[in-house]
C-alpha cells in the first residue's frame, strides 16, 4: 500500500468517524433556553402604604373623625418586621404633626379632627402613611356629620391609595344635586390629569377637562357643574397623565335651598359584572344609575339579589346604553321592602351605582357603586353613629357565608354571628343585642367571608342622616415581579 | 585651452574588473593626460594587468591596509606620471591651466564619453570644483546607483533613488549636490590640495560625502554631469573581495564613519543635539535590528556609536582641522543635506517592508539599510490578471478581482442604504460604537472597568484588534464598525481571493470561490443581526488559512514553515479573540490531522501554531480556560434573541439562521458540488483534507446548535450561535469545489465522452449558481430592522452630561421585557454601554440587591427605595417608551423621587432627591440624605474633605470585590463592604485629600507578560533583516 493510499484510508476513516459523531450530535435532544424574567411574580408583604381621605374644611358645623385600623393578618401571612406606627396628618407641603397614630395591629384608632386643623380656606385632605409592620392591611375611614349647614348629613368615606385612574357614577349637577370633585396630590411631584364626563346624551365635552394640574401636596376642588351643568346623572373618570392622584366626589343634595344630605360616592371601576348591595330593608327610594364609558353600545341585564334569591325586576330586565351614556332607573317599587342587591351583567364594561334616599323631606342620601367581592377578612368601623346595617350578598351561584364579629377598639371580640347566604341572595345584618357596656366598647365589625361575598355598610344617624361605604378587604401583599438586568435596552 | 587630467586608479584585488576598466579608458573620447594606478597590495594579478597596459612606471604599490583617499594621495605624491603608448598622444605636456584629478575604482568602467562629458561640464560651469558621474550597475546595467549623494540626519548616505531604479533620464538635469560618488569623481587639483584630499579618518565609508560636504562648506560647487556614465561593480559591498583598510567589523566602521562625518561637519551648536540624536537613533535602530533578528547589526550600531563617543579627540581634531582649512562656514550646504524627516521615512519604509514580508510569510528576509521595496506596479501574479492594451483605470477596473470587489462594494452600499446616515450602528448583538477608539484601548488596558456596578474582568483581546483598526481610521470607532458591517461582503470576497490567488490557478475559479465565500448566507445573516464576532471571523478566516496551508505545504523550507506556523498562530489568536470556538476547531482539526496524517503532519509547527494563541492572549486565555462557558460566546452579545439555525441541515448548508440570513437552498449547489469534488482523483487528497476540516467544523456547529449558553453579564440564556463553524463548513465546501474545479477541463477533454462530462457540467452549473442566487437574494434583502443606525442615547443629554461630571451619578433605566412583560432595568454610567463593554460587565449576580429594589420600585415603592437608589449612586430614573402608566404613577408617589423632565412624549425622568454620586461621604449616623458627594476623575476618587467631629464612612458605589485602595492625607484607610457588596472605607475625623484608586492586582504584570509574548512572537514571525552596507562601492 502506498503512502498516499494509507493517508487516503486514514482520511476516509476520519470522515466516517466525524460523520458518526455528527449523527449522534444531530439526533441528541436540544436544551431549551430560558429567560430570567420567567422567574415570575411573587407576593411580598406590603411594607409601605399611603392612603388619602376626602378631607374637610374648617366648617365648624361639621364633625370630622378619622378611623385607622390595621386588619389582623390572615393565617400564615408574613409582615415586615420593622415596627413603626401609622400616622395620619393633614396634607401640607411642610411638615405637619400627626393628627392620629396607630401603633398596633387589630386596634382601631379614632380621632375627632378639629375644624381648625383644616386650615383657614378650602378643603384639605387627610393622608395616612405607614411604613413597616402596619403597612399591610392598613385601612382608614373618614366620617363627616353635620346636623345643619351646607354639609348637613352623614358621609363615610373609605380612604384609598393615590392612583392613576378613578371612576365615579351617581353624582349629578341638576338643580338640587351638587357634585364636586376633590383632587388630592399627596406626592412631592406635580400631577396633571384629564377628566371625562358621561351624561345622559353620552360623553360630554367641555373646556378645561384636559390638563388639569396639581402642585405637590395640594388639593383642588372642581365644581362639576362648571363642566356639565344640569346633568341629572353623571359619571366621570379621572386619568392622570403625570403623577398619581387621590380623587373623591362630594355629593350634596338640597331641597329648594335647604341642604338635605351629603355623601362621598364610592369609587368604582367599569366591569361587565357588577353587584351593588345597596337596597336597605324598609322604606326609602333607590335609584339605579348606569353609565357606559366605552365606545360601544352596551346591553346591560339587570337582576336583583333579594332575600330569597335573584329575580328580574319587572320592566327592567335589560338596559341599552349608547357609548358614553349615563342613565338611571327607579328601583323603589321594583325592589320591594326587603334588602336587595343589584346585579348588572353587561357585554361592555359599565359603571353602576345605587342612590339611596331615606323617606322624609330633609332626609339624607347615599351613593354606593359596584362592590368587589371580599377577597379575605375585612373590617368596617361602627363610627358611633347609631344604627349600622350591613348588607351582605352572595354573588356566586353556590352561595357563601360570613362571620361578622363585633370588635372593641383594642381588637377584642365582643360578639359574633354567622351569616349564611344562598347564591344570589342578600341579607341585611344588624348588630346583635349588646349590653350597654358592650355597646359603648364596640368599635368595628370584622367580617370573615367564605365564598364570594359582597358587602356594604350603611350608617344611619340623627335626622335621617344616611351614609354608605363598601366593605372591602384590605391588601396585605403586593405582586412583585422579578426585575432582571438588561445590558443595553434599545 | 584643454585642461590637464590626471586619472588615478586604485586597485585592490581587482583582477576580474580591471580589463574592462582599461578597455573603457582606451575608448574614451577624451583620454586622460596622465594616468597612474595605485595598487594596495593586491594578491591577484591586478598589478600584472595594470603593468601590461599602463607600464610598470605608472603603477605604484602601496600597503594593503591603505585607504582609498590615502592611496590617491600616495599615488599623486610619490609616483612618476606614466603614459602608456596608447595614451601618450593625448596632449601630454601641454600647458594646461587647470589640472583635474579623475578618481577611478578598479571595479568600474566609464562610458567612452564620460571624461569628455565631465570636462564639458567643467567648461560650462567654471566655478565647479567637483564633478561626479552618473553611476549605474555593472557591467552595463540600467539601474542607477547614484546621481549625486547627500547625508541624512542619522549619517545615512542618501542617493534619493529607489531601489534598483531604472535610468530613464529622470535625473539628468544638472544640479548642485552635496557630494558625488568617488567612483568617476573629477576634482580640481587645487581643491584637492587645499582640502587635503579625503579625510584619513574615513578610510572606506563616507569619504566622498565628507569631501563634498567640506567643499560645499568652502563655497565650492559640487555638481553631477549626467552625461558622464560610469558602471560600477560595487565589489566590496557585494562581498566580492575583502576590505583591508577598515577594521574587521565593517558594520561598526560604517556607523562610526557616519556619525564622525556628521559630528565633524555640522555646525558647532548642533553638536550636542546631533550627539543626542545619534544616541537615540542608534538605540532605535539597534532595537529594530533586534526585532529583525539581526543582533549582529544591532551590535554594529552600538559599537559604531561607542567608537565615536569614545574618541572625542578625533571629533575635536577633525572640527579644528576643518575650521582651519575651510574658514567660516558659508552656509552653502543649505538645501543640499537631506531633509530632517528622511530617516523617519526610511523607518516607515522598513516597517512596511517587514509587515509586507511577514504577511507574505514565505519571504525569508527583508533588506535594511537601503531604500527598499518600493518597486511599483503589479506583481507577477497580479499582472497576469490585467488585460493588456487598455488604459490603466480601465485595466484595473476590468481586473476580475477588482470588478468583483467594486461590484460587491457598490451592492453593499445599495443594500445597506438604510444603515447609512447619522447615528451609530447598533442592534441585535451589536452595541453602539464608543466615541473614539481610545475607549477600546483604555478598556483593554484598564484593570477596572466603569461598567454597571464596576468590573475587574479581563477585557477580551478583540478590543485590542478593534483598537488597532481604530488607529487606521484615525480614532473613529464608528468607522471601524461601519466598515466591518457595511462592507463585510466585499471584505470577505477580497480576503478569500487573496487566499485563492495563491492556490488556485484558474482565474474564473478564483473569482467564483471569492464571491461565493463573500456571499455566504451566514455572513449576510450575521451582518443583519449585528454579530461582530462572526463577521470579523469570516473576513479573517482566509487570512488564517493562508499561513496554515503554507505551513502544511512548506516542506523543505523550515524557516518559511516556522514563520508560517507563527503567522497561523497569530491569525488563530485573532480569530479566537473574536470567536473562542475557533481555537477549539483548530485543536480538533489538528488532533484529527495527527491521527490521520501521523508523522507526515508537521506536528511541531502545528503545535507551535496552537501555542501562540494561548500565549499572546494572556491574560484572557486564562479566563477562557477557567470559564468554559466563554468558549461558546463570541464578540458581541451572544445571547441576543435574533434567532439561530432551524436545524442541523441549516448548518451543513452554510446557514446560521435567524433574522436576515439567506435561505439555505442558495448554497445547496455548493454542497452538491463539494460532494462531487471527491470524484476527481488527482485532487482527492486536498479535497478529503478539506472535508475533514469541514466536518470537524460541522461537528462544532452542531454542538453549539445544541448548547444553551448563559450570558454571565445578563443572566439570559440562548443557544450558542454557530456562525463561525458554519462559515468554516461553507468555506471548506467552496474550497473543495475550487480545488476540484481548478484545471478540471484538461482531464475531461482528454477523456472520451461519457457520463462524466454531463455530470461535471451539471455540477459546475449548480456551483456557479450559488453566488448568483446569493447575489440576487442579497440585492433584494432589506436589513436594518435588527441592525439599525440611531443615536446611542440611553439617557437624555443633560443626564449624560451629569453622568460625566465629577460626581459621576448613574442612571437607572427601567423598561419592560418584550416577551414576558417583566420589568427590566439597566444601570447606565458615563456614555452607557458601548461595543466591547458587555464583555467586561460584572456578573448578573452582583445586581441581585438592586434588582430587588427595582422590583419594589415598580410594584410597591417605599420611601426607603429612593435612598437605596442613592446608595448605588443612582441620581436619575428613566423610563423609556412605552411608559407603563401604573409604574410611572408609583414612581411619582415615591418619596425621594421627583419628576425631572421629559425625554420625549413617551418617556419620563425622575431625579433622586438624595445626594447621589459615585463616592458618598456619610456621617457617623450613615444618613444618606446628609451625605457629601466626592469628586471622581475616571476611576479615581480625589477630593479634599474637611474635618469632622466623628469618624465617617466613605461609601464607594463600586463592587468591593473588584479591589480598592483609599488614603486620607496619605494614610491608608481600612476598607469594608456594605450590606449589598459595595466598597466602604472607615474615614477618620481628620481633614485632607481623600484618594481612592482601584487596586489593579496582577493585571499590570499579566499585561506585561502579554506584551512580552506578543513581542516575542512578532520578532519570531518577522523576517530576518539583512543589512547592506553603504558608503563604499569599492
Amino acid at each position: 500500500m502506498t503512502a498516499w493510499q494509507e493517508r487516503r484510508s486514514g482520511l476516509i476513516a476520519a470522515l466516517l468517524g466525524i460523520a458518526a459523531l455528527l449523527i449522534v450530535a444531530t439526533t441528541s435532544s436540544r436544551g431549551t433556553p430560558t429567560l430570567p424574567a420567567e422567574a415570575g411574580v411573587q407576593e411580598v408583604p406590603i411594607s409601605d402604604t399611603e392612603l388619602a381621605c376626602p378631607g374637610a374644611s374648617n366648617d365648624k358645623t361639621v364633625e370630622t373623625s378619622l378611623d385607622l385600623l390595621a386588619q389582623a393578618l390572615p393565617a400564615g401571612a408574613n409582615q415586615p418586621t420593622e415596627a413603626a406606627p401609622a400616622r395620619a396628618r393633614i396634607l401640607s407641603a411642610g411638615p405637619t404633626p400627626a393628627v392620629l397614630r396607630l401603633s398596633a395591629r387589630g386596634e382601631l384608632a379614632t380621632k375627632r379632627l378639629e375644624p381648625a386643623a383644616f386650615g383657614s380656606t378650602g378643603i384639605h385632605s387627610v393622608v395616612v402613611h405607614a411604613a413597616g409592620s402596619l403597612a399591610a392591611g392598613l385601612q382608614a375611614w373618614q366620617l363627616s356629620s353635620a346636623l345643619s349647614g351646607d354639609d348637613k348629613g352623614l358621609a363615610v368615606g373609605r380612604c384609598l391609595s393615590p392612583a392613576d385612574q378613578w371612576w365615579f357614577v351617581g353624582t349629578g349637577t341638576k338643580f338640587g344635586h351638587i357634585g364636586k370633585l376633590i383632587l388630592t396630590n399627596a406626592d412631592s411631584g406635580a400631577c396633571s390629569l384629564n377628566l371625562s364626563l358621561f351624561g345622559a346624551k353620552g360623553k360630554l365635552s367641555a373646556v378645561g377637562l384636559k390638563g388639569i394640574s396639581l402642585g405637590p401636596y395640594s388639593t383642588k376642588v372642581l365644581d362639576l357643574a362648571q363642566f356639565a351643568p344640569q346633568q341629572g346623572n353623571l359619571a366621570l373618570s379621572v386619568t392622570t397623565t403625570q403623577g398619581r392622584v387621590y380623587a373623591a366626589v362630594k355629593d350634596r343634595w338640597t331641597s329648594g335651598l335647604m341642604p338635605t344630605g351629603v355623601d362621598w360616592p364610592t369609587a368604582t371601576a367599569p366591569s361587565t359584572n357588577l353587584v351593588v348591595p345597596a337596597i336597605l330593608k324598609g322604606s326609602g327610594t333607590n335609584r339605579l344609575v348606569v353609565a357606559n364609558p366605552g365606545g360601544s353600545q352596551a346591553l346591560v341585564s339587570v337582576e336583583l339579589f333579594g332575600k330569597n334569591g335573584r329575580f328580574v325586576p319587572k320592566g327592567l330586565d335589560s338596559l341599552q346604553l349608547d357609548p358614553g351614556q349615563t342613565i338611571s332607573r327607579d328601583l323603589t317599587k321594583l325592589a320591594g321592602q326587603d334588602a336587595a342587591s343589584v346585579h348588572l351583567a353587561s357585554d361592555q364594561p359599565v359603571l353602576g351605582a345605587v342612590v339611596t334616599r331615606l323617606n322624609g323631606p330633609d332626609h339624607d342620601s347615599s351613593v354606593l357603586g359596584g362592590v368587589a367581592p371580599l377577597a379575605g377578612p375585612a373590617s368596617v368601623p361602627l363610627a358611633g353613629t347609631g344604627a349600622v346595617h350591613l348588607l351582605l350578598a352572595s354573588a356566586s351561584r353556590h352561595g357563601g357565608s360570613a362571620t361578622v364579629s363585633v370588635m372593641t377598639r383594642q381588637g377584642t371580640q365582643l360578639a359574633d354571628s354567622d351569616v349564611s347566604l344562598e347564591g344570589g341572595t342578600t341579607t341585611q345584618w344588624e348588630l346583635p343585642h349588646l349590653t350597654k357596656h358592650q355597646r359603648t366598647r364596640a368599635a368595628y365589625l370584622a367580617i370573615q367571608p367564605t365564598g364570594s361575598i359582597v358587602a356594604a355598610a350603611f350608617y344611619q344617624g340623627a335626622r335621617g342622616a344616611l351614609a354608605a361605604v363598601p366593605v372591602q378587604s384590605p391588601t396585605f401583599t403586593v405582586a412583585q415581579p422579578t426585575a432582571h438586568l438588561v445590558l443595553a435596552g434599545d | 585651452m584643454s585642461p590637464l587630467v590626471t586619472a588615478v586608479i586604485v586597485s585592490h584585488d581587482g583582477e576580474p574588473w580591471i580589463p574592462d576598466l582599461l578597455r573603457a579608458l582606451e575608448t574614451q573620447h577624451r583620454l586622460p593626460d596622465r594616468l597612474i594606478a595605485v595598487d594596495t597590495g593586491s594578491r591577484d594579478d591586478s598589478v600584472k594587468l595594470l603593468e601590461e597596459v599602463l607600464g610598470p612606471e605608472a603603477v605604484v604599490s602601496a600597503p594593503r591596509s591603505l585607504g582609498f583617499g590615502a592611496a590617491i594621495q600616495h599615488g599623486l605624491g610619490r609616483a612618476e606620471v606614466s603614459q602608456p603608448p596608447g595614451l601618450r598622444s593625448a596632449g601630454a605636456g601641454s600647458d594646461s591651466l587647470t589640472e583635474w584629478i579623475w578618481l577611478l575604482h578598479d571595479d568600474c568602467a566609464p562610458e567612452s564619453a564620460a571624461l569628455a562629458a565631465l570636462l564639458e561640464t567643467a567648461d560650462e560651469r567654471p566655478g565647479v570644483a567637483v564633478i561626479g558621474c552618473k553611476v549605474r550597475g555593472w557591467p552595463h546595467g540600467r539601474h542607477l546607483l547614484s546621481v549625486g549623494v547627500t547625508i541624512s540626519g542619522t549619517g545615512r548616505r542618501e542617493t534619493g533613488l529607489e531601489n534598483r531604479e531604472l535610468d530613464q533620464g529622470q535625473h539628468d538635469g544638472r544640479r548642485d549636490v552635496l557630494a558625488v560618488d568617488s567612483c568617476g569623481m573629477l576634482i580640481r587639483r587645487d581643491v584637492w590640495d587645499r582640502l587635503h584630499g579625503f579625510d584619513p579618518n574615513l578610510p572606506l565609508y563616507r569619504d566622498d560625502v565628507d569631501f563634498g560636504w567640506r567643499a560645499a562648506r568652502r563655497g565650492l560647487r559640487v555638481v553631477v554631469a549626467p552625461a558622464a556614465v560610469v558602471f560600477h561593480a560595487e565589489a566590496a559591498r557585494r562581498g566580492l573581495r575583502s576590505v583591508d583598510c577598515a577594521p574587521a567589523n565593517q558594520g561598526a566602521a560604517d556607523r562610526r564613519s557616519a556619525l564622525y562625518t556628521l559630528l565633524v561637519n555640522c555646525r558647532w551648536w548642533a553638536v550636542p543635539l546631533m550627539t543626542l540624536r545619534s544616541i537615540g537613533g542608534t538605540l532605535v535602530r539597534a532595537l529594530g535590528f533586534l526585532l529583525g533578528k539581526a543582533p549582529g547589526l544591532a551590535m554594529d550600531e552600538v559599537a559604531g556609536l561607542f567608537g565615536v563617543l569614545a574618541r572625542p579627540d578625533r571629533i575635536l581634531t577633525g572640527r579644528a582641522q576643518r575650521q582651519r582649512t575651510l574658514g567660516r562656514d558659508r552656509l552653502v550646504t543649505k538645501g543640499l543635506v537631506a531633509p530632517w524627516w528622511t530617516p523617519y521615512r526610511h523607518g516607515l519604509d522598513a516597517i512596511a517592508d517587514v509587515l509586507s514580508a511577514t504577511w507574505q510569510a514565505g519571504s525569508s528576509a527583508v533588506t535594511a539599510g537601503t531604500t527598499t521595496a518600493l518597486d511599483t506596479g503589479p506583481t507577477d501574479e497580479e499582472s497576469e490578471d490585467l488585460p493588456a492594451e487598455q488604459g490603466v483605470l480601465l485595466r484595473v477596473l476590468t481586473t476580475p478581482v477588482v470588478a468583483a470587489f467594486v461590484l460587491t462594494l457598490a451592492m453593499s452600499i445599495v443594500v445597506g442604504r438604510h444603515l447609512l446616515g447619522s447615528g451609530m450602528l447598533q442592534g441585535g448583538a451589536l452595541l453602539p460604537a464608543p466615541q473614539g477608539a481610545s475607549h477600546w484601548w483604555s478598556t483593554y488596558f484598564a484593570a477596572w472597568h466603569p461598567v454597571g456596578l464596576g468590573s475587574d474582568a479581563s477585557a477580551p483581546p478583540y478590543l485590542l484588534v478593534l483598537g488597532l483598526l481604530g488607529i487606521v481610521t484615525l480614532g473613529k470607532a464608528w468607522l471601524v464598525i461601519d466598515i466591518l458591517f457595511l462592507f463585510s461582503v466585499p471584505l470577505a470576497t477580497l480576503s478569500a481571493y487573496a487566499l485563492a490567488r495563491r492556490w488556485i490557478v484558474n482565474r474564473l475559479v478564483r473569482i467564483w470561490a471569492a464571491v461565493a465565500y463573500g456571499l455566504l448566507p451566514v455572513l449576510t445573516g450575521a451582518t443583519a443581526q449585528g454579530r461582530l464576532g462572526t463577521v470579523v471571523a469570516i473576513v479573517l478566516l482566509p487570512m488564517a488559512a493562508r499561513p496554515a496551508l503554507k505551513m502544511l505545504a512548506g516542506v523543505g523550507d523550515p524557516d518559511a514553515q516556522w514563520r508560517s506556523a507563527l503567522m497561523f498562530g497569530v491569525w488563530l489568536a485573532v480569530l479566537t479573540a473574536f470567536v473562542p470556538a475557533a481555537y477549539l476547531l483548530g485543536v480538533g482539526v489538528a488532533a484529527v490531522g495527527w491521527l490521520v496524517g501521523g508523522g507526515r503532519l508537521p506536528a511541531r509547527y502545528v503545535l507551535l501554531g496552537l501555542i501562540v494563541p494561548a500565549t499572546v492572549l494572556i491574560p484572557w486565555s486564562w479566563t477562557l480556560a477557567t470559564t468554559p462557558s466563554l468558549w461558546w460566546t463570541e464578540a458581541g452579545s451572544t445571547t441576543d434573541s435574533t434567532g439561530g439555525p432551524a436545524s442541523a441541515l441549516d448548518l451543513a448548508l452554510g446557514r446560521g439562521g435567524g433574522f436576515g440570513a439567506a435561505p439555505g437552498w442558495i448554497s445547496a449547489g455548493v454542497a452538491i458540488a463539494a460532494a462531487a469534488s471527491l470524484l476527481r482523483r488527482d485532487r482527492r487528497g486536498a479535497v478529503l483534507g478539506l472535508w475533514v476540516v469541514g466536518l470537524c467544523a460541522l461537528l462544532l456547529g452542531v454542538t453549539q446548535f445544541h448548547h444553551v449558553v448563559t450570558d454571565p453579564a445578563s443572566g439570559t440564556t440562548a443557544y450558542a450561535w454557530p456562525g463561525f463553524a458554519v462559515s468554516v463548513v461553507a468555506g471548506c465546501a467552496i474550497a473543495s469545489v475550487a480545488a476540484a474545479g481548478d484545471g478540471a477541463t484538461a482531464p475531461f477533454s482528454r477523456a472520451s465522452f461519457g457520463w462524466r462530462q454531463p455530470v461535471a457540467a451539471v455540477v459546475a452549473v449548480l456551483a456557479a449558481g450559488a453566488p448568483v442566487l446569493g447575489f440576487a437574494w442579497w440585492a433584494q434583502s432589506r436589513p436594518g430592522t435588527v441592525l439599525h443606525r440611531s443615536t446611542p442615547l440611553s439617557v437624555p443629554a443633560y443626564i449624560a452630561d451629569a453622568q460625566r461630571s465629577p460626581a459621576q451619578p448613574r442612571t437607572l433605566v427601567l423598561g419592560t421585557d418584550r416577551e414576558t412583560g417583566a420589568p427590566t432595568f439597566e444601570l447606565v454610567r458615563g456614555d452607557g454601554l458601548r461595543t466591547g463593554d458587555d464583555a467586561v460587565a460584572p456578573p448578573v449576580g452582583t445586581y441581585s440587591s438592586l434588582a430587588a429594589t427595582v422590583a419594589r420600585l415598580v410594584s410597591n415603592p417605599s420611601s426607603d427605595d429612593a435612598a437605596d437608589l442613592a446608595a448605588y449612586g443612582i441620581g436619575y430614573v428613566v423610563m423609556h417608551s412605552p411608559v407603563r402608566a401604573e409604574v410611572a404613577a408609583r414612581l411619582d408617589g415615591t418619596s425621594g423621587l421627583t419628576r425631572a423632565g421629559v425625554l420625549d412624549p413617551d418617556s419620563s425622568v425622575w431625579a433622586v432627591d438624595y445626594p447621589a454620586g459615585r463616592a458618598l461621604l456619610l456621617g457617623s449616623t450613615g444618613d444618606i440624605q446628609k451625605a457629601t458627594v466626592l469628586a471622581s476623575q475616571n476611576a479615581q476618587v480625589d477630593d479634599p474633605i474637611s474635618p469632622s467631629s466623628q469618624p465617617r464612612t466613605l461609601l464607594l458605589n463600586e463592587r468591593a470585590e473588584t479591589g480598592w485602595r483609599a488614603e486620607l492625607a496619605g494614610a491608608p484607610l481600612a476598607g469594608g463592604e456594605s450590606a449589598v457588596g459595595l466598597q466602604t472605607f472607615k474615614v477618620p475625623a481628620g481633614a485632607g485629600r481623600l484618594v481612592v484608586t482601584p487596586d489593579g492586582g496582577l493585571h499590570l504584570y499579566w499585561l506585561l507578560l502579554q506584551v512580552a509574548a506578543i513581542a516575542a512572537v512578532a520578532v519570531a514571525a518577522a523576517p530576518r533583516v539583512r543589512h547592506e552596507r553603504q558608503g563604499t562601492h569599492r
